[in-house]
Parts: structure tokens; sequence; C-alpha cells
């Protein structure tokens, strides 16, 4: 809404970075909810922002204003901020081809690669494809100087380490040396496939490969290398310079974990390998942390008679249920003040209630930024 | 239920759903049921690890403390590794295939070659190749639905694209098992939410249309309710604080689960009802799970 919102030192402060933030976490946690929070509240506070989202939930979508099929950048409508929302979904197969079709040396280059059949399966299905490609759109994004702030949703993982090791997977991947191998494997009167150019070790285990796959997926692989060749260069250097803004001064991660014992558990490994890795945790946001009305921590001894009179049957098993269901939030706070003494240096510790209802409208988010921007369980 | 006789059972869904709690669940239900179980996890990080605070988690199957089923990691390349020994038979020229930088990168590039080698040591038991696997069911918490559904149709891609040679062959052999619902069953999780229910329901088709297997669901963390949606009406009209806060959230959710758990009815699925435990001991979770599908008649509210 219109009004300038109250401030929240602990939440502004990390908006206020101005360049990126990425939103870590494995998969089904309500990440893209949470980046499309922080949106908000980072327009609400003047920024122009970019939220890049994967895979939102149709609500959500027609929240922010996207249609899936279209991964260009809109405005979300409906708003009244001092600054200004964008938003968009991150097409992998699209962002990948753009890619090709941009960087490589001639169309007739661009159009090899493209029509190769195990580029055409690699797009989509190469594990670290997905987190490739968000990662470029949001280099693209960040090197447009359009947005004072760019929130990166990032792909969903069976573990929200996935997504960390994903770039350098596909560098060493597409590393010159492999390349070349390949291409001087394939040289014309080099004596074919297994020349005697190449090492009797190599040599040995190409042999090998063909006996375990056959020759012709050989053949495939080398096609896909040689055209790769003309755009090795640009992948390289895309993957140094996304590796340099992630790193960067001006780059702030978020991990957003759901809230149970393992999950937590993940989230300090998460949170130790972001730091390792010289990348800048700043919050954890535990979401779905109890109902949104049940009283925090809920460790209070409400009387049960306290809870208002009725006469109805039902009074005493409905009872019985919230007994029941107030132990498990209470063995579950402590959990999380476990969690919180173990991973209490730096980064901020955010809980989000359960709500009745899914995300239906902006409003919902300016709601949820508003709860966040209610404070940092520690200081 | 199908599997009860089947040999393998692949629980998916959405990312988190709770697909490992329910594949541990039948894994203990179906221990108890005297057959000798494995549970089966992918990818290169282990969720039991933590969940039941194991020392490792390794390739190797190895027995869970008081659970009755063993638990293995299974990761394309610790597959691949051990198809590539057992066809090579070489040791010394098994370490040269994985220590080349090149190999190592063709593996991770050569699509469908981790999930076909993952395919294959679950259907080795079965297919009778490699390393003997001696279980009467090998229950596997597998990737989510979309990395799930690759995984599935990868054998087919592979055939298509290798028609000679033992990849080819393999493949064969690997889709017959899986699409031959006497010995594959098929488990997808979710919750009575929008998403879940959506990407489960389009898993489900797409596992029809292509392997022609029918999937069965769960339905997880089903929140039992204390009483009918008149007693539930009544308390919230009449009662106050907590007590009539607790009964509209009640109200609120026995909407929501019954207008979900008749979208996943219309389409015709076989549907298990997994009651929310309201408890974080990872024995007492799976203990209340596995009652949902030991068919004892306990729901385990």
């Amino acid at each position: 809404m219109g009004s300038e919102p109250r401030p929240s030192p602990e939440l502004d402060e990390i908006l206020s970075s101005r360049k990126v933030i990425v939103c870590a976490g494995s998969g089904g946690v309500g990440k893209t909810t949470v980046a499309a929070a922080l949106g908000v509240r980072a327009a609400q506070l003047g920024a122009r922002v970019l939220v890049l989202t994967v895979d939102p939930a149709k609500r959500l979508a027609t929240a922010l204003g996207l249609d899936l099929s279209d991964d260009s950048e809109k405005r979300v409508p409906g708003q009244s901020y001092r600054g200004e929302l964008f938003a968009a979904v991150i097409d992998s197969r699209k962002t990948f081809d753009q890619f090709i079709v941009r960087h490589a040396k001639s169309k007739a280059a661009a159009d090899r690669i493209l029509g190769n059949r195990l580029y055409q399966q690699l797009s989509t299905t190469l594990s670290g494809s997905q987190e490739f490609t968000s990662l470029e759109r949001l280099l693209e994004a960040v090197e447009s100087e359009r947005y004072d702030l760019v929130i990166l949703d990032t792909p969903p993982t069976k573990h929200a380490m996935d997504f960390l090791m994903a770039p350098q997977r596909i560098h060493s991947l597409f590393q010159d040396s492999v390349t070349k191998w390949f291409i001087e494997a394939a040289r014309p009167g080099s004596g074919g496939l297994i020349s005697g150019l190449l090492s009797r070790g190599t040599r040995t285990v190409l042999k090998s490969l063909e006996t375990l796959t056959g020759g012709q997926f050989i053949e495939e692989l080398i096609d896909f290398f040689a055209a790769v060749r003309s755009v090795q260069a640009t992948l390289r250097d895309r993957s140094v310079a996304v590796q340099k803004l992630l790193s960067g001064p001006r780059t702030k991660f978020v991990v957003i974990t759901s809230f149970d014992a393992a999950k937590l558990e993940e989230a300090k490994y998460l949170q130790a390998a972001l730091r390792k890795m010289g990348f800048a945790l700043e919050a954890i946001v535990i979401n779905r942390a109890f109902p949104v009305w049940l009283p925090e921590g809920s460790d209070a001894d409400e009387d049960a008679a306290a809870l208002g009179v009725s006469s109805g049957p039902a009074r005493e098993k409905v009872l019985d249920f919230y007994e029941r269901f107030k132990r498990f939030h209470a063995v579950r706070y402590d959990l999380y003040e476990e969690f919180a003494k173990s991973a209490r240096a730096g980064a901020r510790m955010f809980r989000l209630p359960e709500y009745d209802q899914d995300v239906h409208g902006l409003r919902d988010l300016e709601r949820l930024s508003a709860r966040l921007a209610e404070g940092a369980e520690n200081k | 239920m199908g599997w009860k006789s089947q040999k393998i059972l692949f629980v998916t869904g959405k990312g988190g759903v709770g697909k490992s709690l329910i594949a541990a669940g039948v894994a203990r239900a179906e221990a108890a049921r005297g057959r000798r179980v494995l549970l089966a996890e992918l990818g290169e990080n282990s969720y039991y690890k933590d969940f039941w605070k194991l020392d490792g988690v390794d390739h190797v199957p190895r027995p869970v403390p008081g659970e009755g089923f063993d638990l293995a990691l299974w990761s394309g390349e610790s597959c691949l590794r051990e198809y590539v020994l057992h066809y090579l038979r070489v040791e010394s020229l098994y370490r040269l295939f994985f220590e080349n930088k090149v190999m190592r990168s063709l593996v991770n590039v050569a699509p469908g070659l981790s999930e076909i080698a993952i395919l294959g040591k679950i259907t080795s038991g079965i297919r009778k190749v490699g390393p003997p696997l001696a279980y009467d069911l090998v229950v596997v918490d597998a990737f989510a639905t979309g990395h799930a559904l690759a995984m599935f149709r990868a054998p087919r891609g592979m055939m298509e694209a290798i028609r000679f040679g033992p990849m080819g062959h393999h493949s064969r052999d690997i889709q017959k098992v899986i699409q031959d619902p006497g010995l594959t069953g098929y488990l997808v999780v979710t919750l009575l939410e929008e998403l879940p229910v959506v990407e489960t329901l389009e898993l489900r088709d797409a596992l029809k249309a292509e392997l022609g297997v029918d999937a069965e669901l769960a339905a997880n963390k089903i929140v039992p309710l204390p009483a009918s949606r008149a007693e539930l009406r009544e308390l919230r009209d009449q009662a106050r604080g907590g007590l009539k806060e607790l009964s509209g959230f009640l109200l609120g959710v026995e909407e929501r689960q019954a207008r979900f758990l008749g979208q996943l009815l219309d389409a015709g699925a076989e549907v298990h009802r997994v009651p929310q435990v309201y408890s974080e001991k990872p024995d007492e979770l799976v203990k209340r799970v596995a009652s949902a599908f030991s068919g004892s008649g306990a729901d385990g509210l």
C-alpha cells in the first residue's frame, strides 16, 4: 500500500544491499513466496526491484501478474510503493537457447549446437542446468542496470547445497582440456576416434566406454563437445563473473527452511557451506513455524477452562486436541531454540507462521512482508 | 495394495511433502510383515543420516537400528562405478576410468546415463545382474516429481538413441521391469494443498501415459479432526479465546482437506491417508506412518 512502512532495522538493513539477494533452500519450503515478500518490502522502501522466480505456484504467479509461458520482466500490477516491483519467471530452456545464440561465433555454430540431440536433452535435464540458467538470468538482470535490487529464487533441489555446487559442475564440464580432448579424438586424419594421438590410458578408457555404450553414443558426444567449443570461452567467463557477483560485497544470501528436525540440520550445513565459500549469509527464515493463531512459543500454562465456556459435546475432544497440539509446538519451539543457539553467529533469524490459506494476491504478500518486518528474533 | 507382492516401490512427490518419511513408514510396515526390505535413497546426500542420527549412509546397505530394514544411498556415480566395475572386471581399468577427467565430464554430461545406472541398480536383483541384492522389496525414496519422471523416461530415451551394444540391451530390460505392475509399484506423496495436488495428478497421468502404470497416492499430514463439522461450528460460535480460534482453524482445515482429497479421488486414484503426526521423534514418526500402511485398520491418530 502507498503508506510508508514502519521501519524495521534488521530486515531493512538486509534489503538495503541494493544489488542481489539469493534465496536458498531445499524444495517445498516456500522460497518463492518469501522471495516475493522480500521484494514487496524492498519496493516499499523505495527500491526498483526485480524478483526472479522459478516455478511459482499458480496463485502466486497470478498475484505477481505473471504468465507462466512468458519469461519477460513485468511490473507487478496493483502496487503503489515508493519504489517499484517487477517479477519474471525463468524459463530454463529458453535462457539456455538464447545464451547459445548470443555467444556462438556464427549462426551456423549456434544452429549446430541447438540441433544436437544431446544438447536438446542437456539444456533441461543436465544436473545443474537449471541452476546455470537462473544464474545467467541473474547476471543479465544485474548487468542491465535496470534494477537497484535483484532477488533470485533458486531452483528446487533435494538438498539446498546442490545449488551452490552447480556452477562449478557446469564449469568443470566444459573445461578447455575436456573439449579439446574430444576434438582431438574426432579430428579428421587423426586416425578417427581411437587414434594414435591419444595417450594409451585414454584410449583404453574410450575403448571400454565404447564397449559399454556403443560407438553411436560416443559419436554424438564428440559432436556435442566439438559444437560447444565455440561458446566455451564465454561459458568460462560467465561462470567467473557469476562467482564474483555472488561472493561480492553487494550480494546477500537468505536461507529459507521448513520446520522439522532434519531440515534444520540441513540448514546448519548450508550455513557452514555458505561461509566456507565466502558468501554472505544474512538471514535464516523458518517458514510455517507455527499456526498463525497459536501464541508464539506457546509454553504458557494456559488453563483450558480459560479458553471459553461452551456446552457442546465436542468441547472435551477439541480441548484434548488443543493440549496435544500445544505440546507438539512446545517441543518444536525447543528444537528451534537449540537451532538458534548453534546458528547464532552472524545471521538474523526470522520465523513465519503458517497461514490458513495460500497466498492469493499482493495483499497477502504485503501481510507476509509486514510479518517479516516485525523483526528478527536475535538482534 | 499392489506392492504387497511387488519387488520395487518408487516413492516420489513434490519437494517438501514428506516423501522420505512415507518411504520409511512403508519400509517399516513391510518389514513387519516379515519381508526383507531395503530402503534406498537416491542422490549424493542422505536425508536419513540426520533423521536417524546415523554415523553414515553408504552405497552398501546397512541395517537401521531398531527399524527392521536396511538402508543404502545410491547416486548416479556410485551406481555407475559398480556397473563399470562389474563389466570391466579389472580394478585398474576401472580406476583409470574414474580418475580420468574427461570420463568424469562425460558421465556428467551424457543424458540419462546416471539415471540408467541408478535404475539398473534398483532393478538388478530382479534382472539377476551385478552383485546380489537379497531383498524381497526395495523401497526407493526417489527424486522429486520432475527429476523422477526424467529418470523413468531415461531407459526409453536410451533405447531409442542406442539400439545396439550392452547399454541398449540393459535399457530394454530395465524398461520391462519398471512398467511391469507385477514387479514395480509407484506411490506419489502429496499434501492436501493446491500445488502438490496439481503436480501429483500430472505425474500420475504421465506415468499412466508413458509407462502404462497406475500410481497410488498418499495424502500426507492430514490433520486428524477431533470433532465433526457441526460440532466445530458450534464451538467456533460459542467459545472464546484459543478454543474459538482453534475451532475456526480446524474448520478451515477440514474444508481444505475435503476439497483436495475429493480431487484426488475424482481422478480415480487409490489414496492412502496418512495423518499428521504430532511428534518430532523419528521412531514415533515412522511407527505412526507405518501403521497407516499396515492395513491393520488402525488409523494412527
